[in-house]
């Protein structure tokens, strides 16, 4: 009798001997996948290619669907055209050829409709039911909100009145992925999450920071914990101070309208630096898994010192670019870009310093700064250490320069050490020298970019790169009171830093006496 | 007989390197030393071994045994791939046709870095005949080869598999083997439904198409391996209950890639093949077990990535030394 079965479900069925040694990155757990907002550019641009290259690195499940949503008039096959020529314009590799274009096309299906229209959220039910069915996805969903934040709440309100929440689904599970910005500040953030969590528990939330995605970061995870020599020294007895750099060669380009309800302090600040610091400042956690990561995060957030609105011109500094030249080139001022009010007060570079009072960190100041029209492209986290603590050399010793480990986070990936060395031959003549390490790059498979790297991670319920609403709303805690400052007070300097410099000299403030910003 | 030590003295290799650096610390993620034998593919081994080098900095040493090739070229000074941060470079080129061959391991013995891990890419169709390779040997943490696709095969195979059942001091890994990652997937992906995994113990018959024999012997050696069957002679194992199964191998395509598998049991076929431009594989079953074809991607990595996977690789993998015990018994 001859039978037809479904594909396998994937590699998780250990009792197969011929599983044994093979290091098979695929999800094992077949599922859907559903975007919002699938007409959108992030769709265009980063999130189909993505799930594409999933499907070429062998990364997806063997039994998968993808359903877009959103209110263009497309059909399954409109859908599917528009996302090859996606594919074909930005995906990293390349064209998309059969015969895996063919399969993968087949799994495409699309909903049209409202965002507010229940009906057109029945219909996508009904597709992810037929999908279980056809392509034995299991009843494992995967919605990703990729609209702009204002639909966030009515989707996720949309999803619970269709019968598609986490609590009508029993037979697998139901997940859903946030994109940032998670609000505006403190209040908006809450009220965000007060809507997503009638529906979601938190667990089942997955809020995308794709800077968290960028292999460097993770890198600052192997430096502290996979070496002995710098955990012990990890603290105020040897650290004098830290600095974060995020600097951006590039202006607001077309992102100007958003750019000026957001800011420095709100786009890169609040959510990208933070979490370096966060990192950088934590405490080791138990274990490699998502909630010990995040548990330890957590608890350097909420040990940071709250800024009091009277001490703020020591604490937080604010730039904003005038016309200058990058790389030789003249470039537009701030106010002067495209969709950008004239008049505009919207900070495009931001400083704050802060101090976490915790055992490990109390009296160290921690400056993180990011600006755009900068000097040049660099993102680093620098650890200046404390002075020797006994003049051994006399004279010559007043040319000992403080140790400085630098983890360098692009362009260049890598870490470099300033320490001191004496000069061969007869006199003790000390001079600093810094011992780099990069690795290099030019050929092999490179890093996965951040969006396939974190759909597959939530695909897998992997949430260690995903940020925690606790953290999210103790990083608004901090940089609120800021935020709310510096829109009652407006800076009359602005525009305060030529694009191309340093930035704003006003950021000098900030510092403590010993202190002073690296060269960007 | 060949007798003659290198010209210059180790010591001096490293002071000219000491000084091209001037103030620059030298950093390194391995010794990395290469062995190279044959004139046809001499530049591709140098110009792979620099690339490598290029990426993950290096001690480079490479033992230049082509036939005439003598003298010591030795590289210092920035290097690196366009656009990405700078190298600095530290080679050494050694010619050592005539050269005996302990002098040769002398000679890398005192020119490598301690405390990082030492890899040896042995570039060269001979393996378990010649002295440098077991003198070099106990220097080796790691140990990278290629057996698919000289102008031996399969003697390479063969002897490989006796040479390293017994010497299993340094990791080791085998280009041939680490190009069959993709095929072993799709074959296990066959079995994975727990209702078609009781198939694999009533198969019947394998055939592998490849370019060359050593990926065919692998795959052969590998199911063996994992279903513990026994060798019965070049053609054919034994399954647990000692029912015979056939075993096709057949020359197809370019060398070192598979063409296709095909594994029969008593109620189905299944047949995995290349198909579109050659980035996909095509899985098909039919019989009793049968489905609809589906396509999923082969993976087309390249040797110089495979050598850096193999590099980043810290430990024998036990399937695979299983895998070459068997195939060395189909070679007898």
């Amino acid at each position: 009798m001859s039978q037809t079965i479904a594909p396998p479900a994937g590699p998780s069925e250990q009792s197969n001997p011929l599983r044994a040694g093979l290091s098979t990155n695929r999800i094992s757990e077949p599922c859907n996948v559903i975007f919002f907002g699938a007409s959108g550019d992030l769709m265009k641009r980063m999130l189909m290619p993505a799930m594409y290259n999933l499907r070429l690195g062998d990364v997806l499940p063997m039994n998968y669907g993808i359903v877009g949503f959103s209110r263009t008039e497309w059909d399954d096959d409109g859908f599917r055209n528009a996302m090859k020529a996606s594919i074909d314009e930005f995906s990293r590799s390349g064209e998309a050829k059969d015969p895996l274009w063919s399969d993968f096309a087949k799994r495409l299906f699309y909903v049209s409709g409202d965002f507010d229209d229940v009906k057109c959220y029945k219909l996508l039910k009904e597709r992810l039911d037929r999908n279980d069915k056809e392509l034995g996805t299991k009843h494992n969903r995967l919605f990703y909100l990729s609209t702009p934040p204002g639909l966030f709440t009515k989707i996720v309100d949309m999803l619970e009145q269709a019968g598609l929440s986490p609590n009508d689904n029993k037979e697998g599970w139901t997940r859903i992925i946030v994109e940032k910005p998670f609000g505006t500040d403190l209040a908006s953030a809450r009220a965000l999450q007060a809507e997503i969590s009638k529906v979601f528990d938190e667990r089942l939330v997955y809020r995308i920071d794709h800077y968290l995605g960028k292999e460097p970061v993770q890198d600052i995870m192997a430096l502290r914990f996979a070496n002995v020599i710098f955990e012990p020294i990890w603290n105020r007895r040897y650290i004098e101070s830290v600095q974060m750099t995020a600097a951006e060669t590039v202006g607001v380009e077309l992102r100007g309208g958003y750019y000026e309800t957001s800011g420095a302090l709100r786009d890169m600040i609040q959510n990208h630096v933070m979490n370096l610091f966060a990192l950088v400042a934590m405490e080791p956690p138990v274990s490699p898994d998502a909630d010990s990561i995040r548990d330890e995060k957590l608890k350097v957030l909420r040990a940071v010192r709250p800024i009091e609105p009277d001490d703020l011109s020591t604490f937080a500094a604010r730039g904003q670019y005038a016309a200058g030249t990058i790389n030789g080139k003249p470039v537009p001022g701030y106010r002067q870009e495209p969709d950008v009010n004239p008049k505009s007060n919207t900070e495009t570079f931001a400083a704050i310093k802060l101090y976490v009072d915790n055992w490990r960190w109390a009296g160290v100041p921690f400056y993180l700064r990011s600006g755009k029209r900068l000097a040049s492209k660099i993102s680093e986290i620098a650890i200046r250490f404390k002075d020797i603590p006994h003049r051994l050399f006399g004279d010559i010793g007043d040319d000992i320069e403080h140790n400085v480990l630098v983890m360098k986070i692009q362009p260049e990936e890598g870490v470099s050490l300033r320490f001191s060395a004496k000069v061969p031959g007869p006199k003790m003549h000390i001079r600093s020298v810094s011992m780099d390490f990069n690795y290099g790059t030019g050929f092999g498979i490179a890093s996965p970019p951040a969006y396939e790297r974190l759909i597959g991670d939530a695909m897998r319920g992997d949430a260690t790169l995903f940020t925690r609403w606790d953290a999210v709303e103790a990083a608004w805690q901090i940089v609120t009171p800021i935020l709310e400052r510096w829109s009652v007070l407006k800076d009359t300097s602005f525009p305060n830093y030529a694009a191309g410099s340093q930035g704003p000299v006003q950021a000098e403030a900030i510092l403590e006496d010993d202190d002073a910003w690296r060269r960007i | 007989m060949s007798t003659a030590a290198p010209e210059i003295h180790p010591d001096e290799i490293r002071l000219r390197w000491r000084e091209a650096r001037g103030g620059t610390p030298s950093t390194a993620t391995m010794n990395f030393i290469v062995y190279v034998e044959n004139e046809r593919y001499r530049e591709w081994v140098l110009s792979r071994t620099q690339r490598l080098a290029d990426k993950h900095p290096s001690r480079v040493i490479v033992l230049d045994a082509v036939k005439g090739r003598s003298g010591v070229e030795i590289t210092t000074g920035e290097g690196g791939a366009s656009g990405g941060p700078s190298i600095f470079r530290e080679r050494v080129d050694l010619g050592v046709d005539g050269i005996r061959a302990a002098h040769r391991v002398q000679f890398v013995e005192s020119l490598l870095v301690k405390d990082i891990p030492t890899v040896l890419f042995w570039a060269a169709d001979r393996l378990f005949e010649s002295n440098t390779f077991k003198a070099l040997l106990p220097l080796m943490q790691h140990v990278i080869l290629d057996s698919s696709g000289s102008g031996k095969e399969p003697n390479a195979l063969r002897e490989f598999a006796g040479f390293f059942s017994e010497h299993r001091a340094a990791a080791l890994d085998d280009l041939a083997w680490m190009r069959l990652e993709p095929w072993r997937d799709v074959v296990a992906q066959f079995f994975d439904p727990p209702d078609v995994q009781g198939e694999l113990f009533s198969l019947r018959s394998i055939a592998v198409a490849s370019g060359s024999e050593s990926e065919a012997l692998y795959l052969g050696g590998w199911l063996a391996g994992r279903l513990g069957w026994t060798v019965r002679d070049p053609s054919g194992f034994a399954d647990r209950a000692g029912s015979p199964i056939a075993f096709a191998r057949r020359r197809e395509g370019e060398i070192r890639r598979v063409r296709s598998v095909e594994l029969k049991s008593a109620t189905s076929t299944y047949r995995a093949y290349v198909a579109g431009e050659g980035d996909a594989i095509c899985l098909e079953v039919t019989g009793g077990f049968q489905r609809a074809p589906q396509h999923v991607p082969l993976q087309a990595i390249d040797n110089m990535s495979l050598i850096e996977r193999a590099i980043l690789n810290r430990h024998t993998d036990e399937v695979f030394l299983d895998s070459l015990r068997m195939a060395g018994a189909l070679l007898g």
